[in-house]
C-alpha cells in the first residue's frame, strides 16, 4: 500500500514540476539554514563543555560598588587567590592568570630569530593543577614551578624551533625592560578553541616579586579555584565580606585615606562571586573577560529564528499543499468510494510530505555546502561541509525531516481526507476555496516574521552607524595611531617634529590612550579639603596637541600649552568629573590631589594639581557604557614619551603620508616593525558583537522574506493559474494589463499589509529591549518602520505581479480556449 | 432480497425552504437484478444511486442490506458494507490520472487487506477477462473512452461485489463502445451480479431486466415489487 502512495506521491511531484520545486527549494532552504543554526548553538555551547574535570572550578569575580555606579570586573585583587585557600576550607586549589601587558602581544627574540608573539598570559605554577592537559614535552609539576620557565604551545614551539620535541630547555628572550632569559620548560597541545580564554604561551609568575606584593585593591588576576567535591560555592561568597574586613582594611585605608567603614558608609563596596568556569564563557560578560565572550541570548534568539524559518518553509508547504486540493480531490473522492478509510488518506498525504521533506533534505545538503563559507563569514565560526557527516548532524537531518514532514503534512492530510466523495464526484467541489482563511493566515503569518527581522535589521544597522559615526564628540576619521612609541625615549619630542613636517599631517600627539582601546587607567581624585570624598574615574596622560587631533571641545579655560610650563601640574577634565567633584561654575584654578604614586613626588610627598580646563563630554569608552569622569595630566613630567601617537591627516593624503611615516619610524626605531591602527578602525572594534549581530540579522532576514516570497510565488502562480479563464474574459470585456495585475494583487497586498500591523508593534517591542542594551541609543523612530513596511510589500509586489503580468499579457482567446 | 427501500426522503434546505431531491422512495431488488433507472436530467438518479452506494445519507425513511438496516448503521459499518458488496461506475470514470491502469483496477484491494500475491492474481485475473493486458502500464490519459470505462467496471468488479451501481456508464461513450459495456453488464448479470443503471437511453434501459422511471425524485408510476 505504501508503494501505492509513494508511487502518486512521486508521480504528483513530476507532473507539477515548478510546484514541487518550490516546495522542496523552500524547505531545502529553511532545514539547511536551521541545520547551520544548530551547529552555531551547538559550537557555543560545547566552549568549555567538554572539560570534565571542571565541575567543581570557579572564577572569582567582582561587583566593584562606587558611590554612584557600579561595575563588574573578571579580574580581581592579586592577594585574594593564597588568602582565600588559606582560609576557606571549600578551597582545594587556586590559580591566577594575568594578562601580559600590550594585550598577550610580545617580541620575543631565539638566538638571531625575532618573533611576534600574541596570547602570552602569565600564570601561576598551579595552573596545569586546576586545568587538565596534555603535555606532550616536560611535566606538569615543573612546568611552571622554576622562576623564568615558559610554556609553549605545540604551534609555537614548531614555530620556533621546527621541532616541537626539541624545544624543553631552550632559551628564548622577550623584549622586555629587563630582557630576562626564559627557559622553555614544557610544551603542551594547542589549548583548543573551544575554550573562554586561550594562549599560545604561559610564563610563570614564580619569583617575580610584583606578584607577591600584598594588594586587595587593586584589579589585575583572573582568579581561578577548585573547590572539594561537594564543597558549596555559596559558603565560599559568603566567607567574602569577613575575608574583606580581615585583609583588605589595611589596603583600603591606604588607597583611599579612609577606614574601611567610612569607605563602606560613603557607598563604596566589593561583592566577590563565583562563576562556574563551565558558564563563563556564554554567560559572563564583565570588564577585562580574557577574550570575547559568547552571549546566551544570542543563542536564543538564533534558535527562535531557526524555528521560524523552518516553520515559515513549512507554511509555503501547508499553503500549496491546500490550494492544490481541488486536483486532488477527485483522488480522496475516488478512493472514498472504492473503500478508503479517512485514516488511510491521512496516511497517505503524509507519507506524501515526508518524501518531499526528504528530498528537501537531500537539497539542503548541498545548500549547506553552499552557505557554509557566507555563514563563517558572518558569524566568525569555522564550519565546514564535513560538520554535516557527525552523527549528530545525521540524527539532526533525520529530526528535520521528519518534523518538516509532519508538520507541513498534517494540517493538508487532515483538509484533503475530509472531503465528501460525493461533492467531489458531482464535480460540485469548489476548487481553491478550501482553507483559504487559514492559508491567508497563515500567509499573514510569515510577512509578519519578515518584517520583524526586516525591522530589527534596519535598527540594529541604524545603531551601529551611530555608534561608529560622529556624535562621539571628537573626530575619528582620517586618524591613524601608531603604537610603542614609547620606543622613542629621548627622541619623542624629534620623532613628532618630524612628523608634523609630513605634507598632510594636521595633528600629531601623544597620549596613553585613545577612543576604543582599554588603556585608560583608573584613577582616583579630590579637592584638598575634602580628600575623604574622592571621585573615581579614568585618567590619561597627553601632550599638548590632544585637544586639536581629535578636535575636542573646550567648554572652559584651555587646554595643555607649551607656553605654560606650569602646566605639568595642570589637569583638564572633562565635564563629567567637574560635575562629580562638585566644582564651582568657573573651576579654572580649582585645586585637586590624587593618591596615585606616578603622580606625587619621589616617597610620596604630595603634588598639588590646578584645573586649567574643562573639555565637552565625549564618548572616549564604548556607549555600553555612560561617560565617567576622566581627568587629563600632562604627559610633560615623563618627557611625552607615550605609548600612542596619533596622527591627524588631510583627507586623500592618508596613504603618502603613511609611507613616510613608516620610513621615518624606520630610522628611530629601526629594530622593530612599526604597528598602527586607524581611529575609527579600533572605535569600530569595540561593536564587535553587534557587528554580527547586525549581519546575522541582515543574512536571517534575507533569507525569511526569501523563504516567503517563494511561498507566495508559487501561491500566486497557482491562483492566478484558476483565474486563467476570468481574466480571459474580462480582457475581452475590455480590461487593461494594469486592471489585471491590480485584481490579482490586490488580496496578497492586503494580505502582507495586515502582517506589516501585525509585525510593527512586535519589532518595537523587541528593539526597544535591544536598544536598553546601549547607554546611548538611537530611538525607534517611525521611519525605520515604514521603511521596512515599504521593503517587504515591495518584494511582495514584485514576486505576485512578476505571475500576474505574465498572466494578463497574455492573449485572451488562447485563455479562453484552454477552458 | 438484497435490499430494500422503504419511503425515503432526502432533501436539502435552500433559503429555509426544503428542496426535496427524493421523495416518497419505495424499492425492492432482489438478487440477481438489473434495474434501469431513467428519468430526465436532475430528476434525482444520481441522488439514488449515491444513496444505494451508501455514500449519501437520507432524511427519513429505512434502508435494508441484505435485511440489515443501513439507516441504523454507524459510519464505520456503512464504510464496511460498502467496500465489501458495492461497485462503482460512474460516467466520467473517474480514474486516479496518476495510476496506471493497472494500479487503478489494484486500489479497491488495496483497502480490503488482500495480500499482494492474491492482489496480482485478481488483477491478472481482470486485465485478461476485459482484454486489456496489453494496458496495463498506460494511464487514463492515454485510453480511449471506451478504454477508460472498461477499466472503470473492472476496477468496480475487483472486489467481487454483490451490486454494481453504474450512473449513466455509457454517459460519454459512442454508440459502440456503449453496445460492449451495456453487453458486458448483462454478462456479469448472467453471472449472477445484481446491477442497477441510471441511464438516459432507452436502448440502453433495454439491456435491464426492468426499468423505473424517475421524475423529480418521486417514480412516475409505482414499482412492481
Ligand atoms: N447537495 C445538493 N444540494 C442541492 N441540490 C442538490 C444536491 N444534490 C443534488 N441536488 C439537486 O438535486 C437534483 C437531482 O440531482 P441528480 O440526482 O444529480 O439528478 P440526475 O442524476 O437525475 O441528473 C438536481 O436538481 C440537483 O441539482
Ligand atoms: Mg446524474
Amino acid at each position: 500500500m505504501i508503494r501505492n502512495y509513494l508511487k502518486i506521491a512521486w508521480r504528483n511531484l513530476m507532473k507539477h514540476k515548478a510546484y514541487s520545486l518550490i516546495n522542496i527549494f523552500g524547505l531545502a532552504m529553511g532545514a539547511a539554514i536551521c541545520l547551520l543554526i544548530v551547529l552555531y548553538i551547538q559550537s557555543e555551547r560545547s566552549v568549555d563543555a567538554w572539560r570534565t574535570d571542571a565541575d567543581n572550578v570557579y572564577r572569582m569575580a567582582l561587583i566593584r560598588k562606587y558611590p554612584t555606579r557600579q561595575s563588574s570586573y573578571a579580574i580581581i585583587p592579586q592577594s585574594f587567590a593564597q588568602t582565600v585557600k588559606e582560609e576557606l576550607p571549600e578551597v582545594e586549589q587556586a590559580v591566577r592568570i594575568f594578562n601580559f601587558i600590550n594585550n598577550g602581544t610580545l617580541q620575543i627574540r631565539y638566538g638571531d630569530q625575532k618573533f611576534e608573539e600574541t596570547k602570552v598570559l602569565l600564570a601561576d605554577p598551579t595552573f596545569f593543577a586546576i586545568f587538565k592537559s596534555n603535555l606532550l614535552y616536560g611535566s606538569e609539576e615543573k612546568a611552571l614551578s622554576e622562576p623564568n620557565s615558559i610554556v609553549l604551545s605545540e604551534r609555537t614551539a614548531r614555530k620556533y624551533f621546527g621541532d616541537p620535541a626539541r624545544a624543553v630547555g631552550q632559551v628564548l628572550i622577550p623584549e622586555l625592560n629587563d630582557e630576562q632569559p626564559l627557559v622553555v620548560s614544557a610544551v603542551v597541545a594547542d589549548w583548543p578553541e573551544a575554550s573562554h580564554f586561550t594562549f599560545n604561551a604561559l610564563v610563570s609568575t614564580a619569583g617575580l616579586d610584583n606578584f607577591e606584593e600584598e594588594n586587595y585593591t587593586g584589579f589585575s588576576a583572573h582568579t581561578y579555584f577548585r573547590l572539594h567535591a561537594g564543597a558549596s560555592p555559596e559558603k565560599v561568597e559568603a566567607a567574602m565580606p569577613g575575608i574583606i574586613r580581615k585583609f583588605a582594611a589595611g589596603s583600603i585605608q591606604r588607597s583611599f585615606y579612609m577606614p574601611i567603614d567610612e569607605f563602606m558608609a560613603a557607598g563604596n563596596g566589593y561583592t566577590y562571586f563565583l562563576q562556574p568556569l563551565k558558564k563563563i564563557y556564554l554567560t559572563s560578560h564583565l570588564e577585562n573577560e580574557l577574550r570575547v565572550n559568547g552571549n546566551e541570548t544570542t543563542l536564543y534568539i538564533f534558535g527562535l529564528v531557526a524555528i521560524f524559518i523552518l516553520f515559515i518553509a513549512c507554511v509555503n508547504f501547508i499553503n500549496l499543499a491546500t490550494a492544490r486540493a481541488s486536483e486532488r480531490a477527485k483522488e480522496v473522492g475516488i478512493r472514498k468510494t472504492f473503500g478508503s478509510e479517512r485514516r488511510m488518506l491521512i496516511f497517505q498525504f503524509i507519507s506524501e510530505s515526508f518524501l518531499i521533506s526528504l528530498l528537501a533534505m537531500a537539497v539542503a545538503v548541498a545548500l549547506f555546502a553552499l552557505l557554509v563559507p557566507v555563514f563563517n563569514d558572518i558569524s566568525g565560526k569555522e564550519f565546514t561541509f564535513a560538520a554535516l557527516a557527525s552523527p549528530g548532524a545525521v540524527a539532526l537531518l533525520v529530526v528535520f525531516t521528519c518534523i518538516t514532514g509532519s508538520l507541513a503534512g498534517i494540517y493538508p492530510a487532515f483538509v484533503l481526507s475530509s472531503f465528501s466523495p460525493i461533492l467531489v464526484l458531482r464535480g460540485r467541489f469548489k476548487s481553491g476555496s478550501h482553507g483559504r482563511s487559514i492559508r491567508s493566515g497563515l500567509v499573514v503569518f510569515q510577512f509578519a516574521i519578515s518584517v520583524i527581522l526586516i525591522i530589527c535589521t534596519l535598527v540594529v544597522n541604524r545603531q551601529m552607524d551611530y555608534m561608529t559615526g560622529e556624535r562621539l564628540g571628537f573626530n575619528t576619521e582620517q586618524t591613524v595611531i601608531l603604537e610603542r612609541t614609547d620606543l622613542l625615549g629621548e627622541n619623542t619630542r624629534a620623532f613628532k617634529n618630524e612628523l608634523s613636517a609630513i605634507r598632510g599631517v594636521l595633528n600629531v600627539t601623544g597620549s596613553t590612550a585613545l577612543p576604543g582601546q582599554q588603556n585608560y587607567f583608573g584613577v582616583s581624585w579630590s579637592t584638598p579639603d575634602k580628600r575623604n570624598e574622592p571621585i573615581t574615574g579614568r585618567g590619561i596622560l597627553v601632550d599638548e596637541d590632544y585637544a586639536d587631533a581629535l578636535s575636542l571641545e573646550l567648554v572652559k579655560g584651555r587646554f595643555f600649552s607649551r607656553d605654560f610650563p606650569t602646566d605639568s601640574l595642570g589637569v583638564v577634565l572633562n565635564e563629567k568629573a567637574a560635575a562629580e567633584l562638585g566644582l564651582p561654575d568657573d573651576p579654572i584654578g580649582q585645586r585637586l590631589i590624587t593618591p596615585e604614586e606616578f603622580l606625587n613626588g619621589p616617597e610620596g610627598t604630595e603634588k598639588t594639581y590646578h584645573v586649567i580646563g574643562v573639555v565637552k563630554d565625549f564618548h572616549y569608552q564604548s556607549l555600553h557604557e555612560p561617560i565617567t569622569p576622566l581627568v587629563f595630566t600632562s604627559g610633560a613630567p615623563f618627557n611625552n614619551v607615550l605609548g600612542l601617537t596619533a596622527i591627524h591627516v588631510e583627507t586623500g593624503a592618508m596613504e603618502p603620508v603613511l609611507s613616510q611615516v613608516k620610513e621615518v619610524w624606520s630610522r628611530f626605531v629601526p629594530e622593530k616593525p612599526l604597528t598602527f591602527q586607524f581611529l575609527d578602525q579600533t572605535i569600530a572594534n569595540q561593536y564587535d558583537t553587534e557587528a554580527t549581530a547586525r549581519k546575522v540579522f541582515t543574512f536571517f532576514s534575507f533569507i525569511t522574506i526569501f523563504i516567503a516570497c517563494i511561498g507566495l510565488l508559487g501561491l500566486a502562480a497557482y491562483t492566478t493559474r484558476q483565474r486563467v479563464h476570468e481574466i480571459g474574459v474580462r480582457k475581452v470585456l475590455g480590461a487593461s494589463v494594469g486592471n489585471i495585475v491590480l485584481m490579482l494583487s490586490r488580496n496578497f497586498i492586503r494580505l502582507v499589509g495586515i502582517a506589516t500591523l501585525v509585525a510593527v508593534p512586535v519589532a518595537w517591542y523587541f528593539m526597544y529591549r535591544w536598544l536598553q542594551n546601549f547607554t546611548y541609543r538611537i530611538d525607534s523612530s517611525w521611519d525605520l518602520f515604514v521603511w521596512a513596511s515599504a521593503i517587504s510589500l515591495a518584494t511582495a509586489f514584485l514576486t505576485i505581479s512578476f505571475q500576474a503580468v505574465r498572466a494578463a499579457v497574455q492573449n485572451p482567446v488562447k485563455s479562453l480556449r484552454t477552458e | 432480497m438484497l435490499l430494500e427501500l422503504n419511503n425515503i426522503f432526502k432533501w436539502v434546505t435552500q433559503g429555509g425552504n426544503r428542496v426535496f431531491l427524493l421523495k416518497h422512495l419505495d424499492l425492492a431488488v432482489e438478487q440477481g437484478d438489473f434495474l434501469s433507472v431513467m428519468g430526465p436530467s436532475g430528476s434525482g438518479k444520481s441522488t439514488l444511486l449515491h444513496v444505494l452506494g451508501m455514500l449519501d445519507d437520507f432524511n427519513e425513511g429505512e434502508y435494508y442490506f441484505q435485511g440489515e438496516p443501513v439507516h441504523g448503521f454507524r459510519d464505520k459499518q456503512r464504510a464496511r458494507f460498502q467496500k465489501e458488496h458495492i461497485g462503482f461506475v460512474f460516467q466520467a470514470y473517474h480514474l486516479i490520472d496518476e495510476l496506471t491502469v493497472y494500479e487503478n483496477i489494484e486500489t479497491p484491494l488495496l483497502y480490503q487487506k488482500v495480500s499482494s500475491s492474491e492482489r496480482k492474481a485478481l488483477v491478472a485475473d481482470m486485465l485478461d477477462r476485459f482484454g486489456i493486458v496489453g494496458k496495463k502500464d498506460l494511464f487514463p490519459a492515454q485510453l480511449s473512452g471506451g478504454q477508460q470505462q472498461l477499466v472503470g467496471v473492472a476496477r468496480a468488479l475487483i472486489g467481487k461485489p454483490r451490486l454494481l451501481l453504474a450512473d449513466e456508464p455509457t454517459g460519454n461513450l459512442n454508440s459502440r463502445q456503449s453496445r460492449e459495456i451495456m453487453e458486458l453488464f448483462q454478462e456479469l448479470n448472467a453471472e449472477g451480479t445484481t446491477i442497477i443503471q441510471a441511464t438516459h437511453s432507452e436502448t440502453n434501459a433495454a439491456y435491464g431486466s426492468r426499468t423505473l422511471h424517475l421524475l423529480d425524485g418521486s417514480w412516475t408510476s409505482t414499482p412492481e415489487p
